[in-house]
This record gives C-alpha cells, sequence and structure tokens, in this order.
C-alpha cells in the first residue's frame, strides 16, 4: 500500500496552506494532487480531511511535515530517500484505523447516510 | 597520485546534442579523449565550478593541488581538437552543481522559494543538489575573488577564454523561476536595510532590490572579463520541479509528457533547454531524440546569435513582459486571455520576450502599457514608425505616455479607426505596420470563450499567412522557418513542422492548407499515418509517433 506524504507551511494566522503533496507509488489518483496548495483553517481541518483521502484512496498512512522542519532537515538529505525519511522520522504520523482499512467505502458511505 | 587507470565514466552523456562538458567528473588525463567523442559543430558548453576550484577561504585552485582544476590543461586539450568552448560563470545557483556551484565554506544560508521552501533539484545520478543563496555579502565577496583569480589565469596563459554568465531557470508549478530569487533569512535582511536606505531616494532612482543584487554580479563579470565577456545564457532545466525527486529518484519515473512541455516553455521564453538533470538513459528517449537536431541549431544559435541561421523558431507573436526578469508565470497574459487564446491557436509560435530592443516587421507584438517608461515608450512608437505590428493594452498606461502618444498621431496626422468590440479598439496605420489600443480593464472581467473570442478578432486584423492546425491534446508541435534552404525557387522561402506525440495514445492532427502554401514534402516519419485531402492533411500518430512536414510558402499575388 502507498503512503501518503504533505508538505504544509502554517501561516501566523493559525491557517495551514499545502505545499507539496505526493504518495510513495504511484496511484492514478488526481484527487492527491488536487490537494496541492490547498489552503485550510486549521492544522486539524487538514488532518481530518487528508484522513478521508486516505481511506478512499486506499492509502496506509500519511505523514505530515511543516515547512520549518523540512527546511531545517534537508540539509542532511543527499538522495530523494532521505527526504521520505525526513517526513517519516519529524513528521506527524496519521494511520487508519484497521475498521476504515478492512471497509472503506461503507465507512465512507455511513457519513451520508 | 591516482593507483588505478581511469575510466570514462558516462556521467556527462546527457543528451548529445548539447555538449555539456563537467571537466570534474572525468580524470583530467582522459579529458582529450572524452572530448574527442564531442561534436565539433557545436560549442562545448564548461560551465566553471566555483565551489571545486575555491574549497578554502582566500585560495583558489586551478591545478595546484588538483588536476581536475587545471583549466590551462583543459584549454589545451580544447585547441588540440579544434572544438569550441563557451566557459560558463554561473550568476546564480546552478541545479546540477552542490550547493549550487557555491564552495561548501560559504554554504551557510539555503536559498528559499516563494512558498518558503528551501530550493533543491534532482541530479542525473540521483543525487539531491541544495541551492545557497547569491544574497550572501560573503558569497558576493568569494565570487568576486574567483572572478579575479581566473580573469588573471586567462591573461597570463593568454588563454583567450569566451566567458557568458549562466543564469538557471527551474520550473515552479509549471512555470519557469530564477534560481537566484530567495525569500530566506538572508535576502529577508538585506531587503530591509535596503528599504531603510531607500526611503530618502526620488522614487524614479529606486531599482528593485533582487535586480540591484543581480546587477552587482553581472557588473561584476562584465567589468573583469571585458572583451572576453560574450553575455549572458539563461538555461531551462527540464525535471527541475519538486514532484521530480520523487518521481525520478525513488519510482524512477519519467514524464514525457511534462518534459516536452516544459522543453517548449524554455523555447517560448527564449531560454534554452537543458536535460542535464535527466541521466542519459532518460534522454535516449522521448523529446530529447526525436528534437535533437532541432534542439542543437536553436540553442547554438542562441548562444552564438549567428547570422547566418540555417533554422530559426518561426515565432509569430512576442509578448513583451517588461516587468523583473525572475519568472515567466505569465500571470497578466493569463489574466487577459491572451496567452490561452495563443496556446490553442499557435501554440509554440509566441514568446515571451523581454526585449523591446530589435523587433522585425514579421512578427506582432503584445505589450502592456503600464510597464513602459517614457524611454521605453519611445523605442515603441520608433519601431511602429519602422513598420512593426504592435498591439498595446493601455491599462495602466501612464498620462505622460498618454500625451505623447495623442501628440504623435497629431503630428504625423496619422489613419485612426475605431470600433466596439467588447472594448473600444483603436488601430492607427503607417505604411505596413499598425498599432492596435485596447483597453484590458473589461476584458479581465470576461468569462475565457469570451476572452478568446476577443483575440480572435483582434488576430484577424493581422495577416499571418499561417496553416490551419487543429491537433489532439497532448501533440506537441515547432514551427521552424527554413532559411538556408533555397533548392526550390517556386516558393518564397520553406516553413518545417514537427509534431511528435508523447502520450501513450493514438492522437490526430488536421492540416488545412491555406492559400499560399503547399506541401513540399513529409520526412522522419515514425509511428505516423499521413493522408492528404484535396485542401486537407489528415495525420494519425501511434504514442511516440513523429513526423516532420515541409511547406512552400509563395506569395499570393
Amino acid at each position: 500500500m502507498s503512503d501518503l506524504y504533505v508538505l504544509y507551511h502554517q501561516k501566523s494566522n493559525e491557517q495551514v496552506f499545502i505545499v507539496e503533496v505526493f504518495t510513495s507509488e504511484n496511484i492514478e489518483s488526481s484527487k492527491v494532487l488536487d490537494y496541492k496548495s490547498e489552503t485550510f483553517d486549521t492544522k486539524e481541518t487538514l488532518l481530518s480531511e487528508c484522513y478521508h483521502l486516505l481511506v478512499s484512496e486506499r492509502l496506509n498512512s500519511g505523514f505530515f511535515l511543516s515547512l520549518d522542519d523540512f527546511n531545517l532537515g534537508l540539509e542532511s538529505c543527499h538522495r530523494a530517500p532521505d527526504i521520505v525519511s525526513l517526513f517519516e522520522q519529524k513528521g506527524e504520523v496519521l494511520k487508519i484505523s484497521e475498521e476504515d482499512k478492512q471497509n472503506p467505502v461503507g465507512r465512507f458511505l455511513s457519513r451520508w447516510f | 597520485m591516482q593507483l588505478t587507470t581511469p575510466e570514462i565514466k558516462d556521467y556527462d552523456s546527457v543528451f548529445p546534442a548539447e555538449n555539456w562538458f563537467l571537466y570534474w567528473k572525468t580524470s583530467a588525463a582522459l579529458w582529450k579523449e572524452k572530448l574527442a567523442t564531442y561534436r565539433q559543430d557545436l560549442p562545448v558548453l564548461i560551465p566553471l565550478y566555483w565551489g571545486l576550484h575555491g574549497e578554502f577561504k582566500g585560495q583558489v585552485d586551478f591545478g595546484d593541488y588538483k588536476t581536475e582544476t587545471d583549466i590551462v590543461r583543459l584549454k589545451k586539450c580544447l585547441d588540440d581538437l579544434g572544438l569550441e568552448a563557451c566557459f560558463l560563470l554561473p550568476i546564480a545557483p546552478v541545479p546540477f552543481l552542490p550547493n549550487g556551484g557555491v564552495p561548501s565554506y560559504l554554504a551557510r544560508q539555503i536559498s528559499l522559494d516563494r512558498e518558503m521552501k528551501a530550493q533543491v533539484y534532482i541530479g542525473e545520478e540521483g543525487k539531491l543538489y541544495k541551492m545557497y543563496s547569491y544574497f550572501e555579502p560573503l558569497v558576493f565577496k568569494g565570487f568576486q575573488f574567483f572572478v579575479k583569480k581566473i580573469s588573471e589565469l586567462n591573461g597570463e596563459h593568454s588563454l583567450n577564454l569566451r566567458f557568458y554568465g549562466l543564469s538557471s531557470f527551474v520550473f515552479k508549478n509549471s512555470s519557469l523561476e530564477s534560481t537566484f530569487v530567495d525569500r530566506s533569512v538572508v535576502f529577508q535582511n538585506g531587503l530591509k536595510k535596503y528599504l531603510n536606505q531607500v526611503e530618502d531616494m526620488e522614487k524614479s532612482e529606486v531599482k528593485d532590490y533582487p535586480s540591484l543584487i543581480k546587477d552587482l554580479y553581472t557588473d561584476l563579470i562584465k567589468e573583469v572579463f571585458q572583451e572576453s565577456y560574450r553575455g549572458e545564457i539563461p538555461f531551462g532545466f527540464v525535471g527541475s520541479c519538486f514532484e521530480d525527486i520523487f518521481n525520478r529518484g525513488l519510482k524512477d519515473e519519467y514524464d514525457n509528457e511534462k518534459y516536452s512541455s516544459h522543453f517548449f516553455s524554455s523555447l517560448c521564453a527564449d531560454i534554452v533547454p537543458s536535460a542535464i538533470l535527466l541521466n542519459s538513459k532518460e534522454t535516449q528517449v522521448g523529446i530529447w531524440q526525436k528534437f535533437g537536431e532541432y534542439f542543437s541549431s536553436i540553442a547554438q544559435n542562441k548562444i552564438f546569435e549567428q547570422d547566418n541561421k540555417s533554422i530559426e523558431l518561426n515565432t509569430i507573436v512576442e509578448l513583451i513582459d517588461l516587468t523583473s526578469g525572475w519568472s515567466f508565470n505569465n500571470s497578466y497574459f493569463k489574466s487577459i486571455g491572451i496567452s490561452d487564446f495563443l496556446e490553442k491557436t499557435l501554440p509554440w509560435g509566441y514568446r515571451i520576450s523581454k526585449d523591446l530592443s530589435v523587433l522585425k516587421n514579421d512578427k506582432a507584438y503584445f505589450i502592456q502599457g503600464g510597464t513602459l517608461s517614457r524611454a521605453t515608450f519611445s523605442q515603441l512608437l520608433k519601431n511602429f514608425m519602422l513598420g512593426n505590428k504592435i498591439f498595446l493594452d493601455l491599462n495602466g498606461f501612464s498620462s505622460e505616455n498618454r500625451r505623447v502618444l495623442e501628440a504623435f498621431v497629431a503630428e504625423n496626422n496619422l489613419d485612426q479607426e475605431r470600433v466596439n468590440f467588447y472594448t473600444t479598439i483603436e488601430k492607427i496605420t503607417l505604411g505596413e505596420g499598425f498599432l492596435i489600443l485596447f483597453n484590458s480593464e473589461e476584458l479581465i472581467q470576461l468569462e475565457q470563450t469570451k476572452q478568446i473570442d476577443f483575440w480572435q478578432g483582434l488576430f484577424k486584423l493581422v495577416d499571418f499567412n499561417l496553416l490551419k492546425i487543429e491537433v489532439d491534446e497532448s501533440i506537441q508541435y515547432i514551427s521552424l522557418n527554413m532559411l538556408s534552404d533555397r533548392s526550390d525557387l517556386n516558393f518564397d522561402y520553406q516553413k518545417r513542422y514537427f509534431f511528435y506525440n508523447p502520450s501513450s495514445y493514438k492522437k490526430r492532427v488536421s492540416i488545412e492548407l491555406t492559400p499560399g502554401h503547399a506541401l513540399v514534402k513529409s520526412l522522419n516519419a515514425f509511428g505516423a499515418e499521413i493522408q492528404t485531402l484535396d485542401r486537407r492533411i489528415e495525420i494519425k500518430l501511434n504514442s511516440g509517433g513523429n513526423i516532420c512536414l515541409d511547406f512552400g510558402v509563395f506569395s499570393n499575388e
């Protein structure tokens, strides 16, 4: 299963802006890319939205790294996998529950019915 | 000392027509052998890796410690092989050099882009290259020292090196942006100091801060190298998007469609496209293989500004952007719909240019009036009198320039026509030239389809004598003027159209032969089916397919 990586920038007014978003494997989903340059009112809103994305796109985990941590941590990165490790070590992790993993569609629809 | 026999590595065998030579990647003992494989008809592009020569403060190595830094020896190899070389001095961070080219002891402040994200790019070997700020005063001092030392070397050994400034552009969300752009603390502190200084200055004397710093670098190399300095060459690095780090670095993906589009975007912005960030395997396929010959000719024209060009891009419209040279993000041109219109009707037949000095009569020029100073407006009027076709947006046009224009029209007793079409359009004619005036204020409010309708109407006023070409989405094409092909005297000149399908699906191209055009020949067809029906040519291109068509152009009289 693929993972989601989100690089965000928290502005002074609490709003969170997605700077970059990508997945570890190739998934044919424009939904993920649509999130690029999106702004959310708070970080909680961003995490909640991304949780839906993880469920609907059957992604395994989400890693959320702030721009400040990225800029600092980049000093020690020399190849692309180092950046992935940076997200995994310094970022916040969001994992989907077993229940959502097993029945993503049912859980998703249950929000509406 | 070397204990093993040096081997030639394939490191810098990027797209061969580019002729980059990264001397530090090959043992000096093998330079000659390697250079002997380079094309003779193109200049060898040699970026000067400042970080390699100046590893320590107050020291510059030209072969005293490391043989790979021996520029005198390198020049001798080039001379022995009869190769011409351009020595490129980075005047902005370079995406394929460690630390952007800056020596490690000066690489203190990582450069941040407009989104405040550290500038990092992935090179051909999967290595990450981080850019360091050129706004750091110590970087400038170190650069100054290096430039003086290399100039001394050039004089002492009578090397006759030809120096060029290397400015780098990268892709950010499909727009081109200079790597000189920085938003780091160093930049912000410098800007604050500058703003305090300019408080008491006249508005006309105030320069924008990044331009001021950039000028420090360019003025320095002009002053030090003098006659040996031949100008600045901007390169657009394909594969420099942030997502490339993951697509190429983790997934080994090569996005042919995206790279093709970036290749053309560079050409449209008058920037030399380069595949140096991609690996040699990637440049053996797709756009690089297909457009190889055209690329080398276009790049050569750009580098040498040759008078005896055999080929040139068939540019019909130039959008003059007189705002700062840091990015080509098109936002103004997009807001009034002209770039969308041109992408639909003349894809790659238009260019964004930052120069108003040399205009040609066979093109039309589009200019935002608000960016014209008194001096540049006078230059524009001179160009109009020389027979140029100019579209001038009066939105933001200064009252001083407006008075000059009114006086100019009255004094020369020029013909004026006025029509209303979404907004008021005024056409002033003088011989073959015209000046079309309109105000984009109302145009910005219109929906996209109406904007395109407006431009279609406006461009009917200009007879470009074009073929009518319809292509499916994803098809890339360029049109070239074949300047030296006078073999068929039935035609005034020939145009070559090159169509390429970078997508995974079969695509269609339809061409209507307008009066004054005749199909001469088709060549280099690969994965292409062509059908000619009366005055129409239908082409089907398979995935990765391409075809070249030559058309003769003759006057209708």
